[in-house]
């Protein structure tokens, strides 16, 4: 699994083509974290919380098991809407929250409520991008990179490809421990790639990968005799 | 007595390879239609009883499989589709790791709708890792009928593909793999342990099947080429082995006439023939380079046998110069002494006959054949047998006593015998004169030929397709059978 690739205490910046999957990628790994009893904080910029939800089931997952347990939805993005009514209880695992400093807060107090490691997914930084000035992003990436390496655990930040300068972007390459990048091939298949890690070695080469039908039978079978 | 069977599924030396201790590769290859898939299955059926099986094709599905070998239904345990997760199928799956595109083990844990693949989806490449995974320590057969379409589907070398598999299944868990190549092509053999050959090949005209055993590490091949046939829908080799006799198992138990065709004494030949031989016809065996004596000698024996046994005389002169106490000797487990010396007459020289010669030997002067085997004086030593006779000739004995024009002398017998409604049947090889004379004649003319060690029997008159010969236990007639090279 990606996660055994994962240093325990690391900042991870995750790069990807529009339309690549991240959403899909993220709440693969949080399942993936999950499933090994671990805490996961997942703070919803680009989707509703209840989105994250659904397609975390659709993996599989049992969320009402973990929900509010180990399992912990920072719902960003209502605000963002503007929507101000139906907004949960910090009980029910979906924690509605209004600013970038809410995020670092809760995170902090699940953190100590947990008494565990902890594994978040910001999904996405671009979109905080929209709404803050960037030297105010940048600076909460490092902040909130910093933490987490030394007191929480492991962060895995999304950003999309292709939206942000250069240098926006090498800088926050520049803060994060890691770059993992997912792009399309010339025809369209889904590659990724651990750009580097610090403390470890990578290699250039991409890989691919698919989201796929769980369970999906072989095209031929196997024929047994004993 | 007869000890064991010269017929049998996958040769000795196979079967050997696969049992010896260790995983081992074969690379199985040849033209189309040349018998692979069969073969493969053969392997799995003769090792069944000692490792588990697994068997994956590309080009046949599932039921049209087992519809066309419907013996493989019965030993048919599961089908393996679940795929194993977890730290010790990473630990040994670095060459698939590798054939994925991934450097470390990322596989998907999906329970649920969806899920996430990283790195290629190897389906059924990951099935043969299961399977083998799920087994060990147990060992595993794993045939792939083809790797090369295998290798296609996925986008991967053959070369790549079954460097894996050697490195993981084969060193790695020690299993024993097969590996079918489409292509007849030798570029892949040094990727295994060992290589057959299935070859379609020819006999004056008739399709026989040779399997080559090209290489087989760390094993003695024995039998470098081996004749094969399909029938039934199953591989059965043929061994070179012929020290064994092959007359009857004790008493001789005769096979009746069959209608007007009288029975040649071995079942199969008299089925190949509609029945057996036709009363007052002329019969010629022919025997090519190296047939062995004692194949010869079946024939012989069971022809004498199953006359003497249903009453009827019997003028034989043997082949090779075999003494009437020789051949009566070699007849006497299947013939009671007395039935032999009363309904079979063994020619012999008067000059160089022993005094205490018995009465099965019929004294002959040696100078013509007309006139030692006229019809009127066998009938007269055969006094106490029934017709038809049979007149059994071995040219070779004939040609020593009467010379190469010996079949010019034997006009009149062959008239008697057509114009009595008895049987001729001459034995010769390739260096008797006579041949073309009595291929003139001859109203049914059989071959025998040595062919890379197998001995084949096939029918010029009738057109018949090759047969092998081997043994096996009858109820009825000699202990041969003959097995169609389809």
């Amino acid at each position: 699994m990606l996660h055994a690739t994962l240093p325990d205490q690391c900042s991870m910046l995750m790069i990807g083509s529009p339309g690549i999957g991240l959403l899909e990628f993220n709440v693969y790994l949080a399942k993936d974290y999950l499933e090994r009893g671990e805490a996961v904080v997942f703070v919803a910029v680009d989707c509703g919380a209840r989105d994250v939800l659904n397609l975390m089931e659709s993996f599989g997952l049992a969320t009402s098991e973990v929900l509010g347990k180990r399992l912990f939805l920072l719902d960003y993005h209502s605000t963002l809407l503007g929507y101000t009514d139906e907004r949960p209880g910090k009980g029910s695992g979906i924690i509605p929250i209004s600013d970038l400093e809410g995020i670092m807060f809760n995170i902090a107090a699940i953190a100590n409520d947990t008494g565990k490691r902890i594994r978040i997914f910001l999904y996405t930084l671009s979109t905080l991008f929209l709404y803050n000035q960037p030297n105010v992003v940048l600076k909460f990436f490092q902040i909130s990179s910093s933490r987490v390496r030394s007191e929480f655990g492991s962060i895995i930040v999304s950003l999309h490809d292709g939206v942000h300068d250069e240098r926006t972007v090498n800088h926050l390459m520049a803060i994060a421990d890691g770059v993992v990048e997912l792009k399309f091939d010339d025809e369209l298949n889904k590659m990724m790639r651990i750009r580097h890690m610090r403390g470890y070695p990578s290699t250039p080469q991409w890989i691919p990968f698919d989201i796929v039908n769980a369970g999906k039978s072989s095209k031929t079978k196997l024929l047994e005799w004993r | 007595m007869l000890s064991q069977s010269s017929a049998a599924g996958i040769p000795q030396e196979v079967h050997s390879f696969f049992t010896n201790p260790g995983g081992h590769s074969l690379i199985l290859r040849g033209m189309a239609g040349a018998g692979k898939t069969t073969f493969a299955l053969q392997i799995i059926e003769d090792l069944v009883a000692v490792e588990s099986s697994f068997y994956f094709s590309t080009r046949v599905s599932d039921e049209s499989l087992l519809l066309q070998f419907p013996w493989l239904r019965d030993k048919l345990a599961s089908e393996v589709t679940s795929r194993i997760d977890g730290q010790k199928a990473e630990d040994t799956r670095q060459g698939l790791s590798a054939l994925k595109g991934i450097n470390t083990a990322l596989r998907p844990s999906g329970k649920g709708l969806v899920s996430v693949s990283i790195g290629k989806d190897l389906g059924e490449i990951e099935d043969m890792y299961t399977a083998v995974e799920k087994r060990a320590p147990e060992r595993t057969l794993v045939v792939v009928d083809s790797v090369d379409a295998l290798a296609e589907r996925y986008g991967l070398a053959c070369i790549k593909l079954i460097n894996t598999l050697q490195k993981d299944l084969v060193e790695g868990f020690g299993a024993n793999m097969v590996y079918v190549l489409e292509s007849p092509e030798q570029m892949l053999d040094y990727l295994g342990d060992g290589v057959i050959r299935l070859a379609l090949d020819e006999h004056q005209g008739r399709r026989t099947r040779v399997i080559e055993i090209l290489k087989l590490r760390g094993c003695e091949i024995r039998q470098p080429k081996y004749l094969y046939t399909l029938k039934g829908g199953r591989i059965q080799s043929f061994e070179y082995r012929w020290e064994r006799a092959a007359g009857s198992n004790g008493q001789w138990r005769h096979i009746p006439d069959s209608g007007e065709m009288l029975s040649t004494g071995i079942k199969d030949l008299d089925q190949l023939l509609g029945g057996g031989l036709g009363r007052g016809s002329i019969v010629l065996i022919e025997m090519g380079r190296g047939v062995p004596t004692p194949v010869a000698n079946i024939f012989e024996d069971a022809l004498v046998a199953n006359f003497v046994s249903l009453s009827r005389g019997v003028i034989w002169m043997p082949l090779r110069k075999a003494s009437a106490e020789g051949v009566r000797s070699r007849l006497a487990d299947a013939l009671p002494k007395d039935r032999f010396d009363r309904q079979v007459r063994v020619p012999e020289l008067a000059s160089a006959m022993d005094i205490t010669g018995g009465q099965f030997v019929l004294p002959v002067e040696g100078s013509s054949a007309a006139a030692d085997l006229k019809w009127q004086n066998i009938s007269y030593h055969l006094q106490g047998a029934e017709q038809p006779y049979l007149t059994l000739i071995g040219f070779d004995s004939a040609e020593s006593v009467y010379g190469a024009q010996v079949m010019d002398q034997l006009t009149d017998l062959l008239a008697a015998v057509k114009r009595n409604r008895s049987l001729f049947v001459g034995i010769t090889s390739q260096s008797n004169a006579s041949i073309e004379r009595l291929k003139d004649l001859a109203t049914t003319h059989l071959k025998l030929d040595r062919v890379g060690g197998t001995v084949l029997l096939y029918g010029e008159e009738p057109y018949t397709e090759c047969y092998a010969i081997t043994f096996r236990e009858n109820d009825q007639g000699g202990q041969i059978a003959l097995t169609p090279i389809v």
